[in-house]
């Protein structure tokens, strides 16, 4: 290293691109690189770059379309004793004694309206599905991120290398439609006898050691209930996007300090992390119910990359730079039982800042 | 006075003395003082020696060597007219300070002054050398106590209960408070326990060790103003007057005299009382969904000549837990009529047993005893919110109250709102977040509610024990 150094020092040319790089240089109080040959060749042949990301122009459309499903708790078999019933307003359950007598301490329930005292029955509501209709994209807007990359030279001639590279970049995401939707849910309707007990003030959450009001646990299925309502709350696409791409480069030293240099190739796209849902039912007769959940998966996407970046020689081994790319990877759907969002990484822009270290 | 004219008066004075100061026996005069005595950890102490030279002449010379033996820092040394060393062994445990003095006059004083900061109570031990030309070196030992801080701990007694049986599993409770000026470190509690009276653990989880009759509690560190206690689970043996004794203290630390470091109470064990009663089963189990446990009543009649002030109703050959016990004797539960019964009378009580088949068990063998009135318990705890009371058709009183599940709830109840009737036994577990209390008479209650005049009630979530 210390004869490229001195190499370096004994060869220095003038340039009349120096105008290019003028005003950067002029605000880099930097140690000057007099004495530095701008001949490829006289350079350091394999770089090293770290620098911040910004990613723009992802889109997602989140879509609602037809009924649909809630993988809610299960609101259990009507007619039998001894399972588990859960539902939006309440729960019965399976107590520590095994509902030893038929009866069960571990129920509750959250609002007084649900007991009908004329024939001392709780009702109970579970929402199995909705049906919605929505249709949204949402930009991410500027996303931060970091890339590095690592390339060398394959051959030079005068200030013109061509090399190859290869590129990490690591871009969270997330994207979210908190929009209010009009829907229509459908709700599996179940009452228990309460045998008869004074019950307590709604809410009420009993335990399951078998000590306290004991109710009935035989649930009576009664007709389905159609309800109008609005879905609030929020959906997104919670992801990470590491990209990986390797390709060959064109590098161009047209003064001591600047150089350009553009690359293509193919690209390997993993996404990971997925689509969450967080929602609240609100029903037009006043009561609500929540629902979350989510379809996390990991996946692969395959396209190309174009890049152009801007070198500033700032010490003898180390450049900042600026950076463009061009990332197409395609489009990624999530989703299920009716919802889905659709992300498009198909036209990526990636810019990037940072330090390169040729060595 | 120059060096070279000193030892010519030093010389001079040797010769009129005879020729040899040798052989004298206390050549030096020594005086120690410490400041503050005892020391303290963590602060400076001051010490102060004063030779005085009893040689009848002037002495040259003088060196007085100090080995300051004890865990702390050296801090200053000063003499007038010499000057003052100081060095510390490799395992830094003794500090080595040497004066040096110029001269010495006849009845001379020499005063040295040093500062050490104690960092653990214990002990400093000094041994102080005074040497110098022609005489015998005479040392002398000093010791300076150090405490570990001021603590002003004190200890109550509290809870002791009252009217209780031979073989009753009782509990009294122990409170310490620090009133400071320091923290107190490693807090012990030593309970002295009366003969015929058994220790079965101590609450919540304190370590604690017995030898004979005398328990000591660690209860570890105290902040100033900050208080604990602990609670002793134990069984009396014998009936009478059980004196009870304890004492807190912390080691090394200065506890100033006349506060409350002892306190003693009697524990009065009573020998059940010449009433002759019966307990009859009046009904069969029963389950109530209400409440989840099966009830059963039973009977006390009174079929002795004269009255009691209460009645004990022992359960014995359960197979499930009898939830409304409001005692133990040895390993029968009982539950108690905390109302007199006259000559003849007789009273209803509820018996409540949690059977987790929730179908009628074998019945308990039952029989009655004249006791003491229970003594009204005053439980620690954060009063609850309560709805106002609903007198229900059959007679009972029902109170409902949000409730944390798990945590411990007692319902106090009187004639008025200082309801002074005390706790209504047993404590209850809430196993859900609200609990409905059913006051139904015996022997949750003194009495029916609806023979009382007026009834109030408040709720304590308990915070101990």
């Amino acid at each position: 290293m210390l004869m490229t150094l001195s190499r370096l020092k004994n060869s220095v040319r003038p340039s009349r691109l120096w105008p290019w790089g003028l005003t950067l240089a002029g605000c880099l109080a930097v140690a000057p690189a007099e004495g530095q040959s701008f001949l490829v060749r006289d350079d350091w042949t394999r770089n090293f770059r770290l620098g911040l990301q910004l990613g723009f122009n992802i889109h997602s459309e989140f879509s609602l379309d037809g009924l649909v499903s809630i993988g809610s708790a299960d609101p259990g078999a009507t007619g039998v004793p001894g399972v588990n019933h859960v539902y939006d307003d309440g729960y019965v359950r399976v107590d520590n004694t095994g509902n030893a007598g038929g009866v069960t301490s571990f129920w509750g329930y959250d609002n007084a309206s649900q007991y009908d005292p004329v024939t001392g029955t709780l009702v109970y509501k579970n929402t199995r599905g909705f049906a919605a209709q929505n249709d949204i994209d949402v930009d991410s807007g500027a996303t931060f991120g970091f890339e590095l990359a690592y390339g060398g030279k394959i051959y030079d001639w005068r200030r013109v290398r061509l090399g190859w590279e290869f590129g990490y970049g690591l871009l969270p995401l997330n994207m979210e439609d908190s929009s209010a939707l009009p829907a229509t849910f459908l709700r599996v309707v179940q009452s228990f006898n309460t045998g008869g007990i004074v019950l307590p003030t709604a809410p009420y959450q009993g335990g399951s050691s078998g000590l306290g009001p004991v109710i009935p646990d035989i649930a009576t299925g009664l007709e389905p209930e159609i309800i109008n309502g609005t879905l609030t709350g929020s959906r997104e696409l919670d992801v990470t996007l590491h990209s990986f791409r390797l390709g060959p480069t064109l590098f161009w030293r047209f003064h001591r300090r600047w150089a350009v240099t553009g690359g293509v190739g193919p690209a390997l796209g993993l996404l990971n992390g997925g689509y969450r849902y967080n929602e609240v039912f609100q029903f037009d007769d006043g009561t609500s119910a929540a629902n979350s959940g989510d379809f996390d998966q990991t996946i692969f996407l395959f396209g190309g990359y174009a890049s152009g970046t801007v070198l500033f020689r700032v010490i003898a081994n180390a450049d900042l730079y600026l950076s463009a790319q061009f990332l197409s990877l395609g489009d990624v759907q999530y989703g299920g039982g009716g919802r889905r969002a659709t992300m498009d990484l198909g036209r990526t822009v990636m810019t990037s800042i940072g330090i390169n270290w040729p060595f | 006075m120059r060096n070279w004219a000193k030892g010519v008066v030093c010389c001079w004075m040797w010769i009129l003395g005879g020729g040899t100061l040798l052989g004298q026996s206390d050549s030096f005069g020594l005086r120690f003082a410490a400041v503050p005595d005892p020391a303290f950890a963590g602060s400076d102490v001051n010490f102060t020696l004063a030779v005085t030279n009893l040689t009848f002449l002037i002495v040259n010379d003088v060196q007085v060597t100090v080995f300051l033996q004890g865990a702390g820092t050296f801090r200053s040394a000063g003499i007038t007219n010499g000057f003052a060393t100081n060095s510390i062994s490799f395992n830094g445990e003794t500090n080595t300070v040497i004066f040096f003095l110029n001269f010495l006059t006849n009845n001379g004083v020499a005063t040295m002054r040093y500062t050490f900061r104690p960092t653990v109570f214990g002990e400093i031990t000094q041994t102080v050398f005074v040497e110098t030309i022609n005489t015998p070196t005479q040392s002398t030992n000093y010791v300076t106590e150090v405490r570990a801080g001021r603590a002003d701990l004190k200890v109550g007694i509290q809870a002791v209960p009252v009217g209780s049986l031979a073989g009753d599993l009782v509990a009294y409770t122990l409170a310490v408070t620090n009133s400071g000026p320091d923290r107190a470190v490693d807090v012990r509690l030593t309970n002295t326990l009366p003969a015929g009276l058994s220790l079965l653990g101590v609450d919540p989880g304190f370590p604690f060790n017995q030898r004979g009759s005398e328990v000591v509690v660690r209860l570890g560190a105290l902040a100033t103003n900050q208080g604990t206690a602990a609670q002793l689970r134990v069984q009396p043996q014998v009936s009478g007057s059980l004196r009870l004794q304890a004492s807190v203290g912390a080691p090394g630390y200065d506890n100033p005299a006349g506060s409350n470091r002892q306190a003693s109470a009697t524990m009065t064990v009573a020998t059940p009382g010449p009433g002759v009663l019966t307990a009859s089963l009046v009904s069969a189990q029963q389950f109530n969904p209400q409440t989840g446990l099966m009830q059963q009543r039973v009977r006390v009649r009174n079929v002795g000549g004269t009255g009691v002030s209460a009645a004990r109703v022992l359960v014995a050959g359960l197979t499930n837990t009898l939830a409304n016990a409001q005692g133990t004797n040895g390993t029968t539960p009982f539950v108690t009529l905390s109302s007199p019964l006259g000559a003849g009378g007789e009273e209803d009580l509820w018996l409540m047993i949690f059977n987790p088949s929730r179908v009628p068990g074998g019945n308990p063998a039952v029989s009655a005893l004249d006791v003491p009135l229970p003594g009204p318990l005053r439980p620690y705890g954060t009063t609850v919110a309560v709805g106002y009371p609903q007198t229900k058709a059959d007679g009972t009183v029902w109170i409902e109250f949000p409730t944390t599940p798990g945590r411990q709830y007692a319902v106090l109840y009187g004639n008025d709102v200082q309801v002074l009737s005390g706790i209504a036994l047993p404590v209850v577990v809430a196993p859900a977040n609200r609990l409905q209390w059913i006051d139904s008479g015996p022997p949750l209650t003194s009495s029916d509610p609806t023979n009382a005049v007026s009834r109030m009630y408040q709720v304590i979530e308990l915070t101990w024990p």
